[in-house]
């Protein structure tokens, strides 16, 4: 699998380390129902069969996190961008 | 008889022979070699952050006392130190760049003085090891050691790759139409020109020593 990376261009899969679904967000602890957002959070995910987007940390280039597009049932990756927005980019 | 990867990788009953750097000198196929590298240690380096918020106020204070336009992406831009000594940054990712000097003393001190305030600079002197390679099968050599393309119409001179070959942190600069930079970390040196000998023995290889320079 080759990896379009928006710093260093394409780039083979064994230089990034994957995380997993990139919709889930962490909910607010002090909100109410907290305990059963945490739990959705932690351990439900989706599983579809088509595109996903992904997180992918791009461990041995620019060390930025990018969100990828792969389709689940062919490993076609078709697009990856910053997971941040560049202005906050983690350094 | 040519040499064999056997015996250029020394592989005796001595202790902690994986360790050593292979010895300076002509290995492999005789002849003229095929790729020669020049081992350097002394090149000074310093990385540079930019603090945020600070992307412009980095950009302009470069412009003005460097003589340099911070790089968008993976390449290379010259530019003016002190005392006129000259250096070269390349982007490592986004905000972050090497720099990279044959003259400079305190490249990282420098660097501190004029761009301190928006950038977090650090000296890497001692860091990173230089392997420059030269000669006409480098292409080949290079083509075992990274996953990437690297002909001249889309990696031209002055670009910059990091990236890792048999599991070590690489980053591979080129210099001009004939020569790369490949720059390790110090502790994986040793290693790496194992790598980089059982790589290039087939086509010859000549490791040159232009180390001991007192740093590190």
């Amino acid at each position: 699998m080759r990896i379009p990376c928006p710093y260093c261009g394409p780039r083979d899969s064994s230089e990034f380390s994957y995380l997993g679904d990139a919709a889930p967000t962490r909910p607010d602890p002090a909100a109410p129902g907290a305990e059963d957002a945490f739990f959705d959070y932690v351990y439900l995910r989706d599983n579809p069969a088509g595109p996903l987007e992904e997180l992918w940390f791009h461990a041995s280039g620019c060390r930025q996190w990018l969100k990828v597009l792969r389709d689940t049932r062919t490993h076609l990756i078709s697009g990856a961008v910053f997971a941040r927005p560049k202005a906050e980019v983690a350094r | 008889m040519a040499e064999t990867a056997a015996n250029i990788m020394n592989v005796t009953d001595k202790p902690f022979v994986w360790t050593r750097p292979v010895a300076p000198g002509l290995h492999g196929t005789p002849g003229a070699p095929g790729v020669t590298a020049l081992w350097r240690e002394n090149l000074a380096f310093a990385t540079l952050t930019v603090r945020r918020g600070q992307e412009a106020a980095l950009a302009l204070a470069a412009a003005r006392e460097h003589a340099v336009s911070l790089p968008d992406g993976p390449f290379a831009a010259q530019g003016k130190g002190h005392q006129g000594k000259g250096f070269v940054c390349f982007g490592t990712g986004p905000g972050r760049w090497l720099a990279c000097s044959e003259e400079a003393t305190d490249l990282a001190g420098d660097l501190a003085a004029t761009l301190g305030s928006t950038a977090t600079v650090t000296a890497q002197d001692d860091a990173y090891v230089a392997f420059d390679l030269s000669g006409p099968c480098v292409p080949e050599l290079l083509a075992k050691l990274v996953a990437i393309d690297l002909d001249p119409t889309v990696f031209p001179a002055g670009s910059v790759a990091v990236t890792s070959t048999a599991h070590m942190g690489l980053m591979l600069w080129k210099l001009d139409a004939d020569r790369v930079r490949l720059l390790v970390g110090t502790s994986l040196a040793a290693s790496f020109s194992r790598t980089l000998a059982a790589s290039a023995l087939e086509y010859g290889f000549r490791l040159e020593a232009g180390r001991g320079t007192g740093r590190g």
